[in-house]
């Protein structure tokens, strides 16, 4: 009976060990969405997360709102005096405006031949700590699929990397995994941009002639086939000239605030370079 | 069941968590916390099961490398494993003694198998303090939550 306890346990071992090393293996060298077991978790559990998620919302919320009362009669003086100091504000303002409409109508066209964007629900973030990832709730059945752009109002949030029928994981930008082709928005100069942590990303391969400077405002180049080009992706931090490198060390400040995610906008556009891999194979 | 509901309610809740109160990697590691409870009051078997099954739903919702967390709680499990023959899992101290050595285990794990496998990352002397941390935490906290949970089931295996 011992013998055949430990002849269990041994076999336990081994496809445990072999289920592991399977899952690495299927890992490497391409991308991989959830498969149809793991399809079947994320739908049963993310709609637990969902509801976790709004009720830590709901409470925060409440709890805020709880301070901001107490604060609203000061803010309610000051902001009376600010009132009359915006009133002037804004006649200048009107004359700003006539010249943007006519550069909205402008925009309009632009607009028109983009393609359609899809807005979901952060429901979960990454539980461990050390990747950068979150889930939202669109999937297939919304129309996205596989490496589509997630962008907000302030520019690149990531890409989508896994896809069940209501839930999609988006990798995101400031991942130590990820990289992003882009552009100094006022050099030109080319760069990759990759992850180091939540706040601080790092621009690679900038050539040491080039006159980045802190504050140059980085977008992405739309080289890599997954990003259109001119999204922001954030701000120079700081450029160092490291001796005996060929290329430039520069720090960036996402331009995304990546701790305040709720809902992020995916753009749904055909991945070309996935359609050149299936031609490929 | 209920055990495993706790640790699937912990993996969701994570990350959102983290942003709130605590870094996670600073945080301890409730996962390997309910592995060594489950090893020691409902035995080896149910304790492997759910290391492989809670790793499984991390890495499904992690953005790192498939299997790597599935991995990593099977070392935990491998970990009191053996460190209940070093040290008296009966007691709060060997509790707290064999959890903190499965908890640096995996950490250092994780720290070997992503220099191996993933380019990107670059660890500093920092991020080794911060599995120290967090050993030394979920160490420190497993014997209450051991006894906490322990009102349910009084008798280890």
């Amino acid at each position: 009976m011992r013998g055949l306890i430990s002849f269990y346990k041994i076999w336990f071992g081994i496809i445990a060990f072999g289920f592991v090393l399977f899952l690495f293996s299927s890992n490497s060298g391409r991308e991989i969405t959830w498969n149809s077991a793991e399809q079947l978790i994320i739908e049963v559990t993310a709609p637990l997360q969902k509801l976790i998620n709004q009720s830590i919302n709901s409470t925060r919320g409440f709890w805020y709102n709880y301070f901001d009362l107490i604060n609203v009669r000061q803010d309610n003086k000051h902001l009376h005096s600010e009132i009359d100091a915006l009133k002037m504000e804004n006649s200048r303002y009107r004359d700003l405006l006539a010249t943007h409409k006519r550069m909205q109508e402008l925009l309009k066209f632009t607009n028109s031949i983009k393609p359609p964007v899809i807005a979901a629900q952060v429901t979960g973030l990454d539980p461990t700590g050390w990747f950068k990832s979150i889930i939202i709730d669109k999937g297939k059945n919304a129309g996205i699929s596989l490496n589509m752009p997630v962008v907000n109002a302030d520019g690149v949030v990531g890409k989508i990397v896994s896809i069940s029928p209501n839930y999609a994981k988006v990798l995101l930008v400031i991942d130590q995994n990820s990289s992003v082709d882009c552009l100094v928005q006022r050099t030109r100069d080319r760069g990759m941009v990759k992850g180091l942590s939540a706040v601080i990303s790092k621009m690679d391969y900038v050539v040491k002639r080039s006159d980045v400077v802190a504050d140059d405002i980085i977008i992405t180049s739309g080289l890599g086939g997954i990003f259109p080009k001119g999204l922001p992706v954030g701000k120079v931090l700081n450029v160092k000239d490291v001796q005996g490198k060929l290329f430039k060390d520069i720090r960036i400040i996402p331009a995304v605030d990546f701790s305040k995610l709720e809902e992020v906008l995916v753009i749904l556009k055909e991945d070309t370079s996935l359609n050149y891999h299936l031609e490929k194979e | 069941m209920f055990i495993w509901f706790l640790g699937l309610i912990i993996v969701l809740i994570k990350g959102k968590w983290a942003s709130l109160i605590v870094p996670n990697q600073f945080a301890p590691d409730f996962t390997a916390i309910l592995i060594a409870y489950l090893f020691l009051y409902y035995g080896p078997a149910a304790a492997g099961m759910f290391a492989f099954g809670q790793g499984l739903v991390m890495d499904i919702y992690s953005g790192g490398l498939y299997g790597l967390f599935t991995l990593l709680y099977l070392c935990v499990y491998a970990g009191i494993y053996l460190g209940r023959r070093l040290f008296n899992f009966l007691v709060p101290k060997g509790q707290a003694l064999i959890v903190s050595l499965s908890v640096l285990l995996e950490k250092l794990l994780f720290i070997i198998i992503l220099t191996i496998f993933s380019e990107g990352i670059i660890f500093s002397c920092s991020f080794l303090w911060i599995s120290v941390v967090s050993a030394i935490s979920s160490g420190l906290i497993a014997p209450v939550i051991f006894s906490l949970l322990s009102r349910q089931k009084v008798i280890p295996v």
